[in-house]
């Protein structure tokens, strides 16, 4: 299944099977002047990318795999093939019918396996300019960004790094960047409409207090500066031999990321964690890399900790807790992220989850998977939610802590 | 210096594709797989736009040798930045047996008529791995040669060319007008984007018969035989290194 199936490029769209990786579709793309600019990283399948809604350093400008997907061939756990937009169809836009396709998307693989995927392609940048600019302080770095967007400037790329990983990253990679919060930038677009792009966003980041833009236009420059930020993770865990790294993902709205990187910097100080930072500033993301002595319970201890503060105060500022490297939290990010779903609107949750024979398949055919695993750590924190929010009394939340797990669920879904 | 550079580019079955060779070992399969220009030749073409754009040359023509689908090749040199194109069209039998020499003598012939000044081509060809055309091309004009070229800067009295070779890196001068063959390090080709795509569909690609050029296809060569290369064998396991070194010695590799 490795084959990229149906190419349209006046439609800007084509079909994939799940061996197909992103570098592999983009090299096939090169000579229609198209490509896919989703970009989590690695050379990733873009089926996986599919079922794990990855987004990645060009999400600023084109969006996520929520916004690209335009259809899905999936097989659900009965065997049943569905069409997520209908069989062989690709309508760049459509009113009609439940949004199927993002329901897929996301949901690694609890809903249904994806076997082909259909892509929205863009057209390959006339030109590109990266840029690379120092800050004295976080605050000022991240003002720039929400300035940037404010100003309408379409930045393809938007990264932010903070001083323990531009120290980091000069280790691993033998640079020379000044050791301070530090913003990546990249923009696309034509000769004349970069040099305006440019423009606007060095008078922002030199009323912010910013360094001098340092350039780069041709490929061969351009890598060789983004190359402290491709490098972070392994920057990262190189800062502290033989520990392993463990990543964070937060995503909030922009205006309240200031606030909540300068409140995590504060948190990881004080409980001593080793914990860079880099992120996708332009959509409000940051993953904070926690580098840990795996032999070390105390400190193991103090992250589990700290991730959930950051959890729960990303909750608090009222947003969602996105994951696209389930290799890391997995199944750890169901506990985080369910709380918000139901906190948002049970009833119509209910109504959807009814609604979904399928779902139910799921939960009756893989039952030994289902109630062992998933279900312990999805109902702590529903119980915990529903409690909190006064839907649950005292001796309903006991009945649903002890009592056998498939009567509970029938209480929690009539 | 002002003129003309003539750039040679073939259209190769794609770099990512895996090779299949025919029930008949008459040669590769090649209908219904997907076909793209020579990245030897990609840099070939990038290198002349380069020269183009720093205004060391005024103009830039693409030649490919081939079937119909050629044109396809073409037009994708022609969004990277080339002036114009030239098809020579090489169809049926003569296109099976279309190589090297023959592809050098249609050059020679293009070079005198096109009154070129310089010839870049890429060094060798993925499919056929020959590295003679931009050689033989070379002897054929009598003009000198720069091949395997990672670095090529136009002086007032020839050219400078910067050869990898197997020891290392050989630099020579060499007087103008000249050929040169791409190697890998010489540039970074740009994508085709879709702008120069749509202009690219406004240039000229001229239609030439190897007839009109005075050029006799005949190939001197007859394919006999082509074999995948033998299976890779499963290694072994060994638990110690005395075991690995009797290994070796009773394989007489040691």
């Amino acid at each position: 299944m490795d084959q990229i199936l149906d190419l349209h490029p006046e439609d800007f769209d084509v079909t994939v099977e799940p061996a197909v990786t992103r570098k592999t579709l983009n090299a096939y793309l090169r000579d229609t002047g198209l490509w896919f600019p989703v970009d989590p990283g690695a050379d990733a399948s873009l089926c996986g990318m599919a079922a794990t809604s990855a987004s990645g350093t060009n999400a600023v400008r084109y969006g996520t795999m929520r916004e690209n997907v335009i259809n899905l061939e999936v097989v659900l756990a009965d065997g049943t093939i569905v069409h997520t937009a209908g069989k062989g169809r690709r309508p760049r836009k459509t009113s009609a019918g439940y949004n199927l396709t993002n329901l897929f998307v996301g949901s690694e693989g609890t809903l249904g396996i994806i076997t082909k995927t259909t892509l929205r392609l863009y057209g390959i940048p006339e030109a590109t300019v990266s840029a690379v600019c120092s800050f004295a302080s976080v605050q000022a770095a991240v003002d720039s960004t929400v300035q940037i967007l404010q100003a309408g400037v379409p930045i393809a790329r938007i990264e932010f790094l903070d001083d323990v990983m531009m120290d980091a990253c000069n280790r691993f990679s033998s640079l020379s960047y000044p050791v301070v919060p530090t913003l990546f930038l990249e923009f696309h677009g034509s000769e004349r409409s970069l040099e305006e792009q440019v423009n606007v966003t060095e008078e922002i980041t030199q009323s912010n207090e910013g360094s001098d833009f340092q350039w780069a236009r041709d490929a061969e420059t351009r890598s060789r500066l983004w190359r402290a930020r491709h490098d972070a993770w392994y920057a990262a865990q190189a800062l502290r031999p033989g520990c392993k790294a463990y990543s964070t993902d937060v995503c909030v709205p922009l205006s309240r990321l200031p606030q909540i990187i300068v409140e995590t910097k504060e948190d990881l100080m004080e409980s001593k964690l080793t914990g860079p930072i880099a992120g996708h500033v332009g959509d409000g993301n940051f993953h904070c890399l926690m580098v840990v002595d795996p032999s070390d319970p105390d400190e193991l201890h103090r992250v589990h900790l700290f991730t959930e503060r950051l959890g729960s105060e990303d909750l608090e500022l009222g947003l969602i807790c996105p994951d696209h490297r389930p290799v890391f939290l997995g199944l750890a990010s169901v506990p985080l992220s369910f709380p918000e779903m139901f906190f948002l609107d049970i009833s119509s949750l209910m109504l959807v989850f009814r609604g979904l024979n399928f779902f139910f398949f799921i939960f009756l055919t893989c039952k030994q998977v289902f109630f062992p695993f998933l279900l312990p750590s999805l109902l702590k924190p529903v119980c915990a939610a529903l409690h909190g929010k006064g839907y649950l009394h005292d001796g309903g939340l006991k009945f649903l802590k002890s009592s056998c797990l498939s009567s509970a669920i029938k209480v929690l879904l009539t | 210096m002002s003129g003309r550079v003539l750039v040679g580019v073939k259209r190769v079955i794609d770099y990512a594709v895996k090779i299949r060779v025919k029930p008949d070992h008459s040669g590769v399969v090649t209908d219904g797989v997907k076909h793209s220009m020579n990245p030897f030749c990609e840099i070939a073409v990038e290198e002349a736009v380069k020269l183009k754009e720093k205004k060391l040359m005024k103009e830039v023509v693409v030649v490919s040798c081939g079937p119909q689908q050629s044109q396809e090749t073409i037009r994708t040199a022609l969004a990277m930045g080339a002036d114009r194109g030239i098809h020579v069209e090489v169809s049926g039998k003569d296109y099976e047996t279309l190589g090297p020499l023959q592809v050098s003598k249609i050059l020679a012939a293009l070079a005198k008529k096109e009154d070129a000044q310089l010839i870049i081509l890429g060094k060798q060809a993925i499919d056929d791995d020959c590295n003679q055309t931009g050689q033989m091309t070379a002897a054929l004009l009598d003009w000198p040669q720069g091949t395997f070229a990672s670095e090529v800067s136009l002086e007032k009295d020839g050219i400078k060319v910067v050869r990898e070779i197997d020891g290392g890196l050989e630099t020579i001068k060499i007087s103008t007008p000249a050929v040169l063959t791409a190697d890998l390090r010489l540039n970074t080709p740009r994508y085709a984007t879709l702008p120069n795509i749509m202009k690219a569909k406004k240039k000229k690609i001229a239609n030439v018969k190897p007839a009109d050029l005075g050029v006799d296809l005949t190939s001197r060569l007859e394919v006999l035989r082509v074999d995948e290369p033998p299976q890779r064998q499963a290694g072994m396991k060994v638990e110690t290194v005395d075991d690995l070194v009797s290994k070796l010695k009773d394989a007489g590799k040691v």
